[in-house]
């Protein structure tokens, strides 16, 4: 019993031997200045570049530079206004990229999620403008991505697409929206003519 | 007999042996006769002196000296069960027993404490649970874990207490306020985490361990506790105690709630001394647990949480598992206590007390590229608090006067999160001086404090272009307290406590800017609004609470009661209120401000034991609350709704098995009928209206059924408690208002719990 006692009592100088450094410890405060938060997850730009066959590129581009709050984000269409401009019965290929522009030099999110394509899906919804967009990618395991697409327009209209990135890590099944949560959500405005 | 520390008969004092109760006559003695063999629960109450409890086993005549500790904490309180009333503070306290804490082993102690009429829980789900008294909550409540003030992020409304229910014996809810004592965390009431005396014990070496097992989650938790004396001196006493847990994922009428399990592991040990002029207490506990939040209640934008709340049930439901996956926190709490107190002969007795903490709060998101093993939230939080204070107790007045000082530290980890913090690295004194005087007359008791504060802030904040600024803040505030207790017979007593304190808004809702991922939700502090920083600090100003409380008290034989009524009115009250909605890239988001406004609480609660024979007995909670936005004329958001709550409860001796017992209960809890407008969530961007809105109407009545049997068995010496409790029986499908995955699932479905409790004790 005594042997016992000794043990308990040398541990219990231990630990409280412990809990003494553990005060000093805690008493030792940094003064330093903070550094800046790096964010690495931020997108700022997403541009859309729809390629007809044999012509010349259209871009339409959502921009937020500074992130949420701030500036509003803004949308610049290469064919200029407030809408892309696409000929009407014309196919395009289009392509999407990423880019996190707060960092310099700016930062390519799109092999982010080529890397990750098994867990993402891009949803394009178009409104009112007659446009088929149809997956030109796949993931390992056979799913559309859709950083590649081919929008094949019809006749002359307005309206609006809105390009959506789920991001479904263990659940994507390829339909839309699917499970998950959006990473981008933009809409962008289109002419048909 | 019973005497107090110097020896002295106590005459008057309440004795309980089981159910059985005496009192001790002028020479402090007692009797019980015609006993049977066997294990006993012994315990003694004296008003002004500390609750005795213990475990006695019988055999032929026993004779057992008591020797009763002088209440230091001056917060002797009455216990809702208790037959007796004892007296102390001028203030409403309802405190669990060792006894009641025992129906609520394996919850956390948001949970448990749902078991006070006038205390209820904002929940993130099964597992985290904020307490609420009176509708606030938060910075606006104190936790004193073992006469330590516990801190941790209580600002954030995932953020539940970070200790381990299994280090107390007694949990005491001050439903007044008490800042006088405390300071500006303890405006909406104070949580008094009591472990057991490490004195006062009739054994040289004993302990206690507690199992539970739960069906729903497949909980399982184990706790063990060894207490003794070091051979060398009798004064010298020490405990050790840990605790195990592990939960997987919950379930509801219909489905599994995935990514809902818990791990927990905790530890604690302290170490006194005490002789009769002088005591030392070392003390230091750990708390660390992982807790998964509801895989579904994580959203992006308005357009994802539409489709959640509109779904009925969650998006992502896996079979069970223990797994606890992202979203989930991680959460370090180590604690270290020092306390020294001193009697000083015709002065009173001097207390010294060091508190030590250390907060590490790691929040881990669905994140993309490969970022999942980083945590989104990474804080440290670093305390060190002293409090000092001279009571001095007289027999016909008491009181104390002390000063108190608080160092804290913030610092995120933004290195390791790639992610801007929700709060910035801030670094806070702040310091006070308070007295309380009591004095009894008659048949009154009167109590009146006063206490001065200054806080000094000074914040480390980043400009949206990463330009580091340091705004200092200097507050000075004041608070008061008046109370009165008139005891108008032995068995009935009122009380009427008004207080008024003030406190300058926290760091969290002077900087906070971020997203709630479950809410689509951006939220930004008083001097953060559109994510600027403001310079100009004249706007902020102190919430002023004026709360008065009046509860009448009944501790009669055949009833014992409490009925509570309250008006808690609050200038300058920080809330947050929904200004705009805004377009980013990944959609739109709600944004909300923290603002000031005029606020009203009130409401009343009624706790009722009715013994109807000497074996059934009946058991009532009821409680109201009111919320008001005067200045706006809104309701507040997450006020809890109207709760009754109805049990019977028939104990016996059932041949070998003492205090056999069966009993059930049925909560009913109403519909908040004053919750905010609803707005949908795609409806957000278009939404204009002044009100505070919620994303979801608040949900319906329900009615649960819960049941509980056990008993004990003598074990040699000691004994053995089982029981079996029930709850939900009926499997009902319902959501809580105050439950904020009820936008997403549903809540917990039928769950048994199965405990086991053994205690065991030496005298060599």
């Amino acid at each position: 019993m005594s042997t016992q006692h000794t043990l308990v009592s040398r541990w219990l100088s231990r630990f409280f031997l412990s809990t003494f450094l553990v005060a000093t410890l805690l008493l030792v405060s940094c003064g330093d200045d903070p550094e800046p938060a790096h964010e690495e997850e931020l997108i700022t730009t997403l541009t859309v570049t729809l390629t007809p066959t044999g012509g010349a590129p259209i871009t339409m581009t959502f921009k937020d530079l500074d992130g949420d709050g701030g500036g509003a984000p803004e949308y610049i269409y290469s064919s200029g206004g407030n809408a892309a401009v696409l000929s009407a019965s014309t196919t395009y290929t289009a392509t999407i990229t990423l880019l996190n522009e707060s960092e310099n030099p700016a930062e390519d999110i799109t092999e982010e999620i080529e890397e990750e394509a098994d867990e993402h899906l891009f949803c394009f919804t178009p409104t009112g403008a007659n446009i088929g967009i149809a997956y030109d990618d796949e993931d390992d395991n056979g799913l559309p991505v859709g950083l590649t697409t081919t929008w094949t327009c019809g006749d002359a209209g307005t309206g609006t697409v809105k390009i959506v990135l789920r991001h479904q890590p263990g659940t994507k099944t390829g339909a839309c929206p699917g499970p998950g949560e959006s990473d981008i959500e933009v809409t962008f405005n289109v002419s048909i003519q | 007999m019973v005497r107090d520390t110097e020896g002295n008969p106590l005459p008057g004092a309440t004795v309980m042996l089981n159910d059985d109760g005496t009192t001790s006559d002028a020479q402090g003695f007692f009797i019980f006769k015609n006993l049977c063999a066997g294990s006993y629960t012994l315990s003694v109450k004296f008003v002004g002196y500390v609750f005795y409890e213990t475990a006695i086993r019988l055999n032929k005549n026993h004779q057992v000296t008591i020797a009763l500790r002088e209440d230091v904490t001056e917060l002797s309180s009455i216990e809702i069960t208790g037959q007796a009333l004892a007296s102390g503070i001028s203030n409403t306290t309802v405190s669990l027993s060792s006894h009641d804490l025992e129906h609520q082993h394996g919850k956390s102690l948001g949970e448990s404490l749902k078991a006070i009429a006038g205390v209820s829980a904002l929940q993130a789900g099964p597992a985290i649970f904020k307490p609420v008294i009176h509708g606030l909550h938060s910075q606006r409540i104190l936790i004193l874990n073992n006469g330590i003030r516990q801190e941790g992020q209580q600002w954030g409304i995932e953020h539940a207490p970070e200790i381990d229910p299994f280090i107390a014996s007694e949990i005491t809810v001050v439903k007044g306020a008490e800042a006088v004592r405390y300071g500006a965390d303890a405006v909406g009431g104070v949580i008094i985490i009591n472990p057991p005396s490490l004195h006062n014990k009739t054994h040289s070496f004993g302990g206690e361990i507690n199992t539970g097992f739960m069906t729903n989650s497949g909980m399982g938790v184990v706790s063990g506790m060894l207490e003794g004396e070091l051979k060398k001196s009798e004064q010298w006493s020490w405990r050790l105690q840990g605790t195990a847990k592990r939960a997987g994922d919950f379930k509801t009428r219909d489905y599994v709630l995935s990514n809902t399990g818990v791990r927990e592991l905790d530890f604690s040990g302290s170490l006194g001394y005490k002789d009769n002029d002088r005591s030392m207490e070392i003390y230091m506990s750990s708390f660390n647990s992982e807790i998964g939040i509801l895989r579904a209640a994580h959203t992006g934008n308005v357009d994802d949480l539409q489709t959640s709340i509109e779904s009925g049930s969650p998006w992502y439901i896996n079979p069970f598992s223990y797994d606890i996956n992202n979203p989930k926190q991680k959460i370090n709490h180590q604690l270290l206590k020092v306390q020294l107190s001193q009697k000083i002969k015709e002065v009173g007795e001097l207390k010294v007390l060091y508190g030590g903490q250390y907060n590490q709060r790691r929040e881990f998101d669905i994140r993309r590229g490969g970022r999942n093993e980083k945590p989104a939230l990474f804080m440290k939080l670093f305390t060190n608090v002293l409090d000092v204070s001279l009571d001095h107790n007289h027999p016909r007045h008491s009181g104390s006067i002390g000063i108190n000082a608080t160092y804290k530290q913030n610092i995120n980890e933004t290195g390791e999160t790639g992610i801007r913090p929700m709060i910035p690295d801030y670094r806070l004194f702040s310091s006070g001086i308070f007295f309380i005087e009591k004095a009894r007359r008659k048949n009154w008791l009167l109590e009146a404090g006063g206490r001065y504060d200054y806080q000094h802030l000074n914040v480390l904040a980043f400009t949206r272009t990463n330009d580091l600024v340091k705004p200092a803040f200097n507050f000075h505030y004041v608070s008061g307290s008046v109370g009165a207790t008139y005891y108008i017979n032995q068995q009935a007593r009122i009380n009427t406590h008004l207080g008024v304190s003030s406190r300058p808004p926290h760091v969290s809702e002077l900087y906070s800017e971020g997203l709630h991922h479950g809410t689509a939700a951006i939220e930004e502090g008083l001097m953060r609004p559109n994510g600027d920083l403001l310079t100009e600090q004249s706007k902020i100003k102190k919430e002023v609470s004026t709360k008065w409380i009046t509860t009448l008290q009944l501790g009669g034989e055949r009833l014992s009661a409490d009925f509570s009524v309250y008006v808690n009115s609050i200038n300058n009250y920080v809330f947050l209120r929904p200004i705009d909605s805004r377009l980013t890239i990944r959609g739109y988001f709600s944004v909300w401000q923290y603002e000031q406004t005029n606020a009203l609480l009130s409401g009343a609660d009624v706790s009722l034991k009715w013994f109807l024979t000497k074996k059934l007995t009946y058991n009532g909670k009821f409680s109201y609350i009111r919320g008001e936005d005067v200045t706006r004329n809104d309701v507040l958001i997450f006020i809890p709704p109207v709760t009754l709550e109805n049990g019977l409860r028939y104990t016996t001796n059932l041949g070998k098995l003492n205090d056999f017992f069966v009993g059930a209960s049925v909560p009913v809890v109403f519909k908040q009928t004053r919750a905010p407008v609803t707005v949908s969530p795609r409806d957000i961007p278009h939404y204009t209206g002044e009100h505070v809105f919620d994303i979801a109407p608040a949900p319906e009545r329900y009615t649960l059924v819960n049941i509980e049997t056990g008993f004990k068995i003598p074990v040699k010496e000691n004994s053995l408690s089982i029981s079996l409790a029930g709850e939900n029986l009926g499997n009902v499908r319902y959501r809580n208002y105050m439950n904020r995955l009820r936008y997403f699932a549903d809540d917990t479905g039928r769950t048994f719990i199965i405990r086991l409790n053994y205690n065991f004790h030496s005298h060599n």
